[in-house]
């Protein structure tokens, strides 16, 4: 999802909303906590096949998560 | 009665790159010792042991991203983005650094050291010609 267009996530709010720590969310999708934590504060852009994974997780599509100002 | 808990499947305490790296810096160091470079020998499996337990600390559930680059204990797509992007900033140095040194080379008229650097230079450039057909062809 990387294109130089800042990229806004739903991801913190629907997690929060799950009650599920940044640990708990990126074992859950196969990446680190960290990984998390930099695409709820927008410092990285996940490739399309994390951003499906996220979407499946939370029963939604990468356009209703992610949203991309161009 | 008890359901009894699943065995833990063993796992490697390091990545299969870095037991690349730590077997052949290990096999250096011993072969330093056998060749009589006792000093050096012990250095480099010091260093390789250190390397070692570096590493699977890395490994951790709780280690950090920065760690875990540092070690090339890659866990996920964003530990893998950030050390393709600090290779590449490691191959632009190492041909800047090759061009400069070829060139002082060339100025203070030191064969020996001329031709290790274009050969060093060479192998650097035909490298980036590669790479660059192979992921542009990649897509």
């Amino acid at each position: 999802m990387s294109s130089g267009d800042s990229v806004q996530s739903r991801v913190r709010e629907l997690r929060a909303g799950r009650g599920l720590s940044q640990q708990a969310l990126g074992e859950a999708v196969g990446v680190s906590r960290q990984t998390i934590n930099a695409i709820e504060t927008g410092r990285y852009d996940p490739s399309l096949t994390l951003a499906v994974h996220l979407a499946r997780y939370f029963g939604s599509t990468v356009e209703e998560i992610f949203d991309v100002d161009a | 009665m008890s359901t009894p808990e699943p065995r833990k499947r063993f796992r490697w305490p390091i990545s299969i790159l870095n037991t690349v790296i730590y077997a052949y810096a290990l096999l250096f160091g011993v072969a330093l010792l056998v060749f009589d470079r006792v000093a050096a020998g012990v250095v480099v499996i010091i260093a390789t042991l250190l390397g070692v337990v570096f590493s699977a600390r890395a490994r951790r559930r709780d280690s950090g991203d920065l760690e875990r680059v540092n070690a090339l204990e890659l866990a996920d797509e964003r530990d893998r983005a950030a050390a393709r992007k600090a290779f590449a900033a490691i191959g632009v140095v190492a041909l800047i650094a090759a061009m400069l040194q070829f060139t002082v080379a060339i100025v203070i008229d030191e064969p020996v050291l001329a031709l290790v650097s274009a050969i060093m230079l060479t192998t650097l450039a035909v490298t980036w010609l590669i790479a660059n057909w192979y992921y542009v062809r990649r897509g």
